[in-house]
């Protein structure tokens, strides 16, 4: 048990993240972008990208989900290490937007994978996906009492 | 919090604003209130559902009226709500939430540029927000009629 809340704490305080794009438009990462890059900077609160899903905590999606993707997300779903968090950054990410209902789209993220926290905008502002992930912590701090 | 009744909850909330409110499809929902209300309608919306995350804020020129939207999010039972108000034409005024959610300003400021609905309540609007600054300051450009 203690060793459990010694991991809560420790992701809490520096939550890792790994981005996928499953058909953004490249907007929403240019946002993710400015988020961690020096001008917002959220590594100094110890949110940092990694390169494998098997080294992160949360899991950061953007983009309408595609048929192609559907089968990959779900793959890289399952390689991320339990207690495992998805945030749905940018409208297609959230319900599909506006390729909703297009041949190629299975539809929002939440048609694949559980999802956590949506963070809505065509692009959101940095601001706004800080607040996600924030929002994330919240309810993590709820859990860990 | 879950979306479950979301839309009996919502018409408690609101009760005394609401025109019109449906459900269009899962997590998403339009609602009509009266323009006068907007603010005290979000304060509502943010006591009773939590965060609200302002996605956007726009409107429409129907010739007869204009119809201002705010595309929300609620992060409390993850739902996308529309509110819209109905405004006059002549006397576009509806009150600001800006003094609930800060970051409705640039948004706000950018409905009056364009349309030149006037947010009682918001101290920054100003013609030239996003337009050029030679711009005639009493055109409004995506409204239909002069």
């Amino acid at each position: 048990m203690s060793i459990y809340r010694l991991a809560l704490w420790s992701r809490m305080k520096s939550p890792w993240i790994y981005h996928i794009n499953t058909g953004s438009c490249n907007a929403c990462d240019i946002e993710i972008l400015a988020a961690l890059t020096p001008r917002f900077d959220v590594e100094r609160f110890g949110i940092k990208l990694v390169g494998s899903p098997r080294h992160a905590d949360v899991l950061l999606v953007t983009g309408p989900v595609t048929e192609q993707m559907a089968e990959r997300v779900k793959r890289i779903y399952e390689q991320v290490p339990q207690p495992k968090f998805v945030i749905a950054v940018g409208t297609c990410a959230c319900s599909g937007g506006v390729f909703r209902g297009g041949y190629t789209i299975k539809g929002g993220v939440d048609t694949v994978i559980p999802v956590d926290v949506y963070v809505p905008g065509c692009p959101p502002r940095p601001e706004a996906i800080i607040k996600g992930v924030v929002l994330l912590l919240q309810k993590l701090k709820g859990e860990a009492k | 919090m879950s979306e479950d009744n979301f839309l009996e909850k919502l018409q408690n909330c609101l009760k005394d604003y609401l025109v019109d409110a449906k459900k269009k499809r899962d997590r998403l929902y339009i609602v009509e209130v009266k323009a006068e209300a907007v603010d005290k309608v979000v304060k509502a919306l943010k006591e009773s559902f939590g965060d609200i995350h302002v996605t956007t804020i726009s409107a429409v020129d129907y010739i007869e009226y204009l119809e201002v939207f705010y595309d929300l999010w609620l992060h409390g039972p993850k739902v996308a709500l529309v509110l819209k108000a109905k405004v006059n034409p002549d006397r576009p005024e509806l009150p600001s939430i800006v003094g609930v959610i800060p970051g409705a300003l640039f948004n706000e400021c950018e409905v009056y540029d364009l349309f030149g609905i006037i947010f009682k309540g918001n101290n920054h609007l100003k013609k030239s927000f996003i337009l050029p600054e030679h711009f005639p300051k009493d055109y409004f450009p995506l409204r239909k009629k002069r």
